[in-house]
């Protein structure tokens, strides 16, 4: 009964390698180790021997079946990490598919112009002003040195809307409303951002609408060196620590002196068509405040000086970002704007 | 302005400044240079005389010929029609290169026949073909009797050797468009000398004119009589100037009336004397009659278009153009010359009426006329037609003279200009400044009195002084300095904060900002015009139909902007804008969201829906931002306030109410309204953000959380389908009392096992209290309470 017992044993080592299924495995425990199993046999034998031999006897037997019972154990485990293995297996994805979307949106390229310029003038203590884009001639012109019958007026073909009311041709208007505004005629620093109109044809290089940021410092001893020194300082922050300013003679008649700003082309001189050869890019407009200016909003110019800065945004945005069509500034088109993501 | 190097080299020294230097000084002084184009541009060139000329054996219009250029004789082809024995030609030696026509002459062979340069005509050369006659553009240039065989410098003998440079002068500056004065302010920028001839008014005869004003838009009008003018061609470097600055030639007498005021910036009219009615010429502006002009077109005279008048007739539309009948013509012999002043504004305001600009015209509109010169001018080109026309006799000047302007005397300190510039400009170098300039000045104890020439009308303050010293000593003197102010951070303003708040809140989800236009069409305008009965700004002359009317919402601009893209394939749209809406009411601020084909979702996960909830949760999730809590704001049926319209879907859309009021609306895009616009369907979102910005948001006040778990209830009711789920809601938290701590919406089903007509809503409410563990009989209490008040406020049924 021994060999019996030493053969089974075998038998059910040699059968469980070989068995691969779980459930194959489970039906085989049952039939091995169940009441009704194989080991029911020798538990029947067992019965019939001696007594004296029961205890050795039995003890065999029920190693053989806690030996078997940890091998169906180990078995089981085993298929069970296999199969859990394989159905992991099959659930492998591709993970080169897209994520579901989380994009972000773009600002528009001209507000982040804008934006960089406020965060430069900010922590020197300018304030953002705001004024209507429906404006009035004398803010428009008038306080600005602009009569009626002035050559400028020419110059900045004006969208009216009756004989005294306009579409704003600059920003400058917000100027002449802040001084007014201020009663106590006190200093002023302020950034005047927003839309103005020209009538213009709209085509690669013309629009009829387009963005302004005006800088304005009105103070006592202000000079001209102030506004070199503030010049100098936005384009270096816009273009690149590297970049030089150079200033030309010209004309708007609320400043005087008037100057052309241009900054340093990145060819370092040497010329190229960004800068059509001459080494240098006009980015904007600047000046003394004109005396008139100061005048009309009732500063005296004898005590107070001034300077502005105006800030052609689209200009800047094109060169900035290198966009050879303004159009590209208003069409909205989104294969232009979702490029300036990560510029918040 | 356009105008010839050589021309301003006969008066002003340019020796020795290359043309880099001369576009970049000028550019710096304010006088950008936007164009420079040489009349020529051909290398190894020589005056040739064609000695034979025979037909090509192998061609019906090609020539053989052989030309003598002094060092040698060469056979060429000539393929022009006007060549011939005897001529004397210019020729393009081999190795010549002319880069008009990109051409390089080589020797070879033309059918045949060997060929050793090329006979050239002035359009190969690179003349501007408006400069040729129709004789010049069809053949090779003939040359006159004088060439002298064998000369290279072919360009200067033609007087090609020129360049063209186009200057853009700013409105103060526009004394420099007349040539001396011009030369003068090259003079000044170049610190070099001007020499600019010296006019003298030789008179010899009496002037029988006598002239008036009764306008005051006439303010100096002179006329001088000259008799016995011979008219014929002007000479040939009187044409050659004119023609450069694009006058066209025609005779002696009108060519000087043109040289004089290209020279000056004056108008000069001059009548035909015979013709005249009488003698004297008086200024007027409130006619009203047809003139037929000198060039032959009728113009309408109004009241208050200025016109000069003879006996009873308008003889010149004043600074326009002459009367057809008093015109110069072959036959003139004795001239009546005026010189005049007259308002630019008004002549600007008639011409754009007229429809034409002439240069006199602009000449004054431009005020580039020095008053003090008129008579000058006037003398100038008498003595001219003595020169040039045989005039027998110039009169003396007889004029009406009521001018304005003075001569300006300003007041600066050498302290006053370094203290607004910030510079240490000295006595030296601001007094050369003025030298260069010709300004007369006195000092004495470190100040100016500086007297301002007549034609610098753009000066009449210190700073207009500074201006010009700082322009001609460089701003590169100037130093860097920051100002020394309070620096202070103000930041931006509370609406300033929100505009950013809400901008980077609709980033973070993915829309993307646009920036779109103020003007839209009538027919836009209109089409989108339901939501106000505020009145459109309109412009009174608009540039096209396309922009006429300031856009009162931002509708149209952001759909037009989905349909932009949509035509170029980017199906999936998502934007806002922030911008002004206009009205004859007010100005405003508003916030459109619109949403097509969803947002953030791929083609391959495509499972997000996109429908009204999306656009209402990207408000509910703005208004909680803003810290407007769900007490204060409600969402109501859209066709309920706009029951006629076409723009939003009547069923799936809704109006956002904060406090009772509306501040936009929102849902989805009316089938219509897509199909105008040609879009996918879309969402939209409008807020009156200038209100929105007004509203209080609510003070955080903090809730301690409950020390006790809380419980869950479900509940499913059975009620009308047209019971918005709001009200059931409201009534449950109402009965739910202060233990009822959430109720939400887990599902709303209509269909199989829910009767027509009904919908089950199933919700789920959490209770809790923060004294004690709720037991199953106090819930059970309240939610009685809650299924009763269900029951009688909204006929709800428990669902079985
Ligand atoms: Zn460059």
């Amino acid at each position: 009964m021994l060999e019996k017992l030493q053969e089974l044993k075998k038998e059910v080592v040699q059968k469980i390698q070989t068995i691969t299924q779980a459930k194959a495995l489970q039906e085989y425990k049952i039939e091995i180790l169940s009441k009704k199993g194989a080991f029911s046999y020798f538990m029947e034998e067992l019965k019939k021997v001696p007594n004296e031999e029961k205890p050795s006897l039995g003890q065999k037997i029920n190693e053989v079946k806690v030996q078997l019972t940890s091998l169906f154990e180990e078995k089981e485990n085993e298929l069970k990490q296999k199969e859990l293995k394989e159905k992991l297996e099959k659930e492998r994805i591709d993970v080169t598919l897209p994520g579901y979307q989380y994009q972000t949106g773009s600002k528009h390229p001209m507000n982040i112009v804008i934006d960089e310029i406020i965060q430069i003038f900010l922590p020197l203590g300018y304030k953002v002003e705001e004024g209507p884009e429906v404006e009035q001639d004398f803010y428009n012109f008038e306080c600005l040195n602009i009569p009626k019958n002035h050559p400028a007026r020419d110059m900045q073909d004006t969208f009216y809307i009756t004989d005294n009311v306009l579409l704003r041709t600059h920003t400058s208007p917000v100027q002449a409303r802040t001084m007014e505004k201020n009663k106590e005629k006190t200093p002023i620093k302020i950034l005047c951002p927003g839309k103005v109109y020209r009538r213009d044809d709209d085509d690669a290089t013309h629009s009829h609408q387009f963005m302004q940021l005006e800088a304005l410092v009105i103070d006592k001893d202000i000079t001209m060196a102030n506004l070199k020194a503030t010049l100098d300082l936005v384009a270096k922050k816009l273009f690149g620590e590297k970049r030089q300013i150079r200033l030309r003679a010209s004309y708007f008649p609320f400043t005087e002196p008037s100057v052309e700003v241009d900054v340093s082309c990145t060819c370092n001189r040497k010329g190229c068509p960004v800068c059509k050869d001459t080494g240098w890019i006009e980015i904007l407009g600047a000046g003394m405040v004109h005396p008139n200016v100061l005048k009309m909003g009732g500063y005296d110019p004898s005590q107070y000086k001034g300077f502005a800065i105006g800030f052609g945004i689209d200009r800047i945005t094109m060169l900035k970002y290198g966009i050879d069509d303004i159009r590209h500034l208003y069409n909205n088109d989104l294969r232009v704007i979702t490029q300036f993501k990560k510029e918040r | 302005m356009k105008f010839s190097l050589n021309l301003i080299r006969q008066y002003v020294d340019l020796d020795g400044i290359s043309l880099d230097v001369f576009c970049e000084k000028c550019s710096l002084a304010g006088f950008e240079i936007e164009g420079v184009y040489p009349m020529a541009q051909a290398t190894n060139l020589v005056i040739g005389k064609v000695l034979s000329c025979k037909a090509h054996p192998n061609s019906d219009h090609l020539h053989v010929c052989e030309v003598d250029v002094k060092d040698t004789i060469l056979q060429i082809v000539c393929g022009a029609p006007n060549v011939r024995v005897g001529i004397k030609v210019i020729v393009a030696l081999v190795g010549a290169e002319l880069k008009a026509k990109n051409i390089t002459i080589q020797s070879g062979k033309i059918r045949d026949v060997v060929s050793n340069g090329m006979l050239c005509s002035l359009v190969e050369l690179g003349v501007d073909e408006n400069l040729l006659s129709e004789e010049q553009k069809q053949g090779i240039e003939i040359l006159n009797e004088d060439a002298v065989v064998g000369n290279h410098n072919v360009l200067a003998y033609l007087g090609l050797d020129d360049v063209m440079i186009d200057m853009s002068v700013t409105p103060n500056r526009n004394d420099v468009l007349a040539i001396y004065s011009l030369c003068k302010e090259l003079g000044a920028i170049f610190d070099r000398k001007v020499k600019i001839p010296e006019i003298f008014d030789n008179y010899d005869g009496d002037n029988d004119f006598i002239c008036d004003s009764i306008t005051d838009k006439c303010r100096y009008f002179s006329i001088r009589s000259i008799r016995g003018v011979d008219v014929h061609p002007s000479p040939l470097w009187m044409q050659d100037i004119l023609k450069k600055h694009e006058i066209k030639p025609i005779n002696n007498v009108i060519d000087i009336g043109n040289y004089v005021t290209l020279m000056t910036g004056q108008p000069l009219h001059m009548y035909d004397a015979d013709q005249l009615e009488t003698k004297k010429y008086l200024i007027k502006d409130q006619v009203e009659e047809k003139v037929l002009a000198l060039d032959d077109k009728e113009y309408q005279i109004q009241k208050n278009d200025i016109v000069v008048t003879n006996g009873n007739k308008v003889v010149c539309i004043a600074g326009v153009i002459g009367d057809n009948s008093t015109k110069i013509t072959e036959h003139t012999k004795n001239i009546a010359l005026e010189a005049a002043l007259f308002d630019g504004y008004q002549i600007a305001t008639s011409c754009k009426r007229y429809g034409i600009l002439t240069v006199a015209a602009s000449n004054f509109s431009k005020k580039v006329v020095d008053e003090y010169s008129i008579s000058l001018a006037s003398a100038m080109a008498a003595n001219l037609l003595k020169e040039y026309a045989g005039a027998k006799s110039i009169s003396k000047l007889n004029c009406f003279d009521h001018r304005l302007a003075k001569v300006q005397e300003i007041e600066i300190t050498i302290d006053e200009i370094n203290h607004y510039l910030a510079t240490h400009f000295t006595e030296k170098e601001i007094t050369s400044v003025w030298q260069r300039l010709n300004f007369e000045y006195a000092y004495h104890d470190s100040s100016y009195v500086v007297k301002i020439p007549t034609y610098r009308n753009d000066i009449s303050l210190k700073a207009d002084l500074i201006e010009e010293v700082v322009r001609l000593l460089g701003f590169e003197n100037v130093p860097f300095s920051y100002p020394l102010f309070d620096t202070q951070e103000k930041g931006l303003t509370d609406i300033q904060q929100k505009r950013n708040l809400i901008k980077n809140y609709l980033l973070d989800l993915g829309l993307n900002e646009t920036l779109s236009y103020t003007l839209i069409s009538k027919s836009t305008a209109l089409y989108y015009d339901v939501f106000d009965h505020d009145d459109f700004i309109v412009l009174n002359h608009p540039l096209t139909v396309e922009k006429e009317y300031l856009r009162k919402n931002l509708m149209p601009s952001l759909l037009q902007t989905i349909a932009y893209n949509q035509a170029r394939k980017i199906e999936q749209v998502a934007i806002f804008e922030m911008s002004n809406v206009y009205s004859q009411q007010n100005e405003g601020e508003k916030l459109a969201i619109a949403i097509s084909n969803g947002l953030n979702t791929t083609q391959h996960f495509n499972d997000r829906k996109v429908d009204f909830y999306m656009i209402k949760g990207i408000v509910e999730g703005l208004l909680a931002l803003f810290g407007i809590d769900a007490t204060r704001y409600a969402f109501e049926n859209f066709d309920k306030y706009y029951p006629k319209q076409i723009l939003m879907h009547p069923g799936k859309s809704a109006v956002l109410k904060i406090n009772g009021q509306i501040f936009g609306f929102l849902g989805e895009v009316h089938p219509q309204t897509l199909q105008r616009e040609n879009l996918a369907p879309t969402l939209y979102f409008e807020l009156d953000l200038k209100k929105f910005m007004e509203l209080k948001t609510n003070k955080i006040k903090y809730q301690p959380i409950s020390k006790f778990p809380p419980v869950n209830r479900d509940i499913a009711l059975l009620v009308k389908a047209d019971l918005p789920v709001i009200q059931l809601i409201k009534t449950i938290k109402k009965a739910g009392g202060s233990l009822l701590q959430k109720v939400e919406v887990f599902d709303v089903y209509q269909g199989e096992h829910v009767q027509s007509e009904y919908k089950s809503v199933a919700l789920t409410m959490t209770f809790v209290d923060s004294t004690k563990t709720l037991l199953d009989a106090d819930i059970q209490q309240i939610f009685n309470k809650i299924y009763e008040a269900c029951q009688k406020e909204c006929q709800a049924e428990i669902r079985k």
